[in-house]
């Protein structure tokens, strides 16, 4: 269970080791958000000095997107806008980052556990912890500064005018929009707007990388981020002129939109000894449940 | 370029709503992209060559290319669900009923006005 997080600045959080066993060299991370259950993790790691790790397989899903700086996998180098994807237990090459690296490194479905080793932890690996699909994974790299931008046909037409770049897609059956990984980059154009409120069946997760974005829930400038369970209402957005907004997405599944219009909230009791006006209670969000405490029935939300 | 229809009925507003917005979009565009190419040139070393070392300058210029380019396949969707009336010449039609009334109108008072004329003449 990961808590819905929306939103905070990155440069607000505290630093810590940077959780990268096997590798040589000093890296710190700031948490952006932490599944304490199973080990699922969205963060920013720090290279302080160049750092390098043989080959292995992760424990977990992983996704690295270079923010800043160059890195080499086998053979490849890479820089800014880079994106990695390995599934777990797929063994991948070499790795080396150059001093001063920024990325941005998502584990899913598993802790930060890394073996070092020549072949991968199992016959077959599959695409990831929560793929519908039979098929083997794959390692997956991607020079994002040379796509192009797509129109947001994915979506089907609700936000049409948005632009994408999908980095990594595992497709969601027909019958079941909870399976399968979306990762992308998402442009929302100077001016772009929606004034409509917005909830999926999936959840949703974003780190603004450029530009500046209103919304209900504040305002989106680079280096914000949030982390939004499924089923979570968002909307009212008005991007900003010149550059728009730039954000890199993860979603685990179809994101299918569901729009709602006219929105109003009814809160009905009688304060006992208290001032309604000045000593009303706060509607609870979301708050974090671990699996041995099962979901709340919002009684008394 | 856009092979299905799109279905305007999903987004918020209508086709005038949405021409708006993107005439304004591909604006910003443009001048960030005319920004930062004066950029790139100022930074041409005495060869004439383009500054390839200064990573981020290209980045951002290739970038903003790739962002006006993205909009063209909004121009054509555009294009391809123009509604009649705003096709060229359509604001014309509704005016000339107008016109047609009103002289219709005009003609009508002059006729009553020349009747009562008459009748007061015979009056006298």
């Amino acid at each position: 269970m990961r808590p819905h997080v929306e939103l905070i600045q990155d440069a607000d959080l505290i630093l810590h080791p940077a959780e990268l066993p096997g590798g040589e060299g000093r890296a710190y991370q700031r948490n952006l958000s932490v599944d304490e259950e199973d080990g699922s993790a969205s963060t920013h790691i720090f290279f302080d000095t160049a750092w390098n790790r043989p080959a292995g397989y992760h424990h977990a899903d992983i996704e690295w997107y270079v923010v800043k700086g160059a890195l080499k996998i086998g053979d490849r180098m890479l820089g800014k806008g880079a994106y990695i994807r390995a599934p777990a237990g797929l063994r991948i090459p070499q790795m080396s980052v150059a001093e001063g690296t920024e990325i941005l490194l998502f584990r899913e479905y598993g802790d930060w556990g890394f073996s070092k080793s020549k072949k991968n932890r199992d016959k077959l690996v599959l695409r990831g912890g929560n793929t519908a699909s039979s098929a083997a994974g794959e390692l997956t790299i991607v020079e994002s500064h040379r796509m192009e931008w797509m129109p947001n046909v994915y979506e089907g037409d609700t936000q049409r005018f948005l632009k994408l770049k999908l980095l990594y897609h595992d497709p969601a059956p027909a019958d079941d929009n909870n399976k399968g990984f979306v990762t992308m980059l998402a442009w929302a154009p100077p001016g772009w707007s929606d004034n409509r409120l917005v909830h999926h069946p999936v959840f949703e997760e974003a780190y603004s990388l450029d530009g500046h974005l209103e919304y209900n829930f504040g305002t989106l400038d680079a280096g914000t981020y949030f982390f939004r369970p499924a089923m979570v209402k968002h909307g009212h957005f008005v991007a900003g002129e010149e550059r728009g907004w730039m954000g890199f997405f993860r979603l685990d599944g179809s994101l299918v939109n569901w729009i709602t219009i006219n929105e109003r909230v009814i809160v009905e009791g009688d304060a006992v000894n208290y001032d309604p006006e000045t000593q009303a209670p706060l509607m609870a969000g979301i708050p974090v449940r671990s699996r041995t405490a099962g979901d709340w029935d919002l009684d008394g939300q | 370029m856009s092979d299905q229809e799109v279905d305007f009925s999903q987004i918020r507003g209508d086709w005038f709503f949405h021409m708006n917005y993107l005439v304004n979009a591909l604006e910003q565009t443009q001048k960030r992209q005319a920004k930062l190419w004066r950029q790139v040139k100022a930074a041409r070393n005495a060869d004439g060559a383009l500054p390839v070392d200064q990573d981020h300058l290209m980045d951002d210029f290739i970038d903003a290319v790739r962002m006006t380019n993205s909009f063209m396949d909004d121009l054509i969707m555009m294009q391809e669900q123009r509604p009649d009336s705003a096709k060229k010449g359509a604001k014309k039609k509704p005016a000339k009923k107008k016109a047609k009334k009103k002289t219709a109108k005009k003609a009508a008072t002059k006729k009553a006005a020349k009747k009562t004329r008459k009748k007061a003449a015979k009056k006298k």
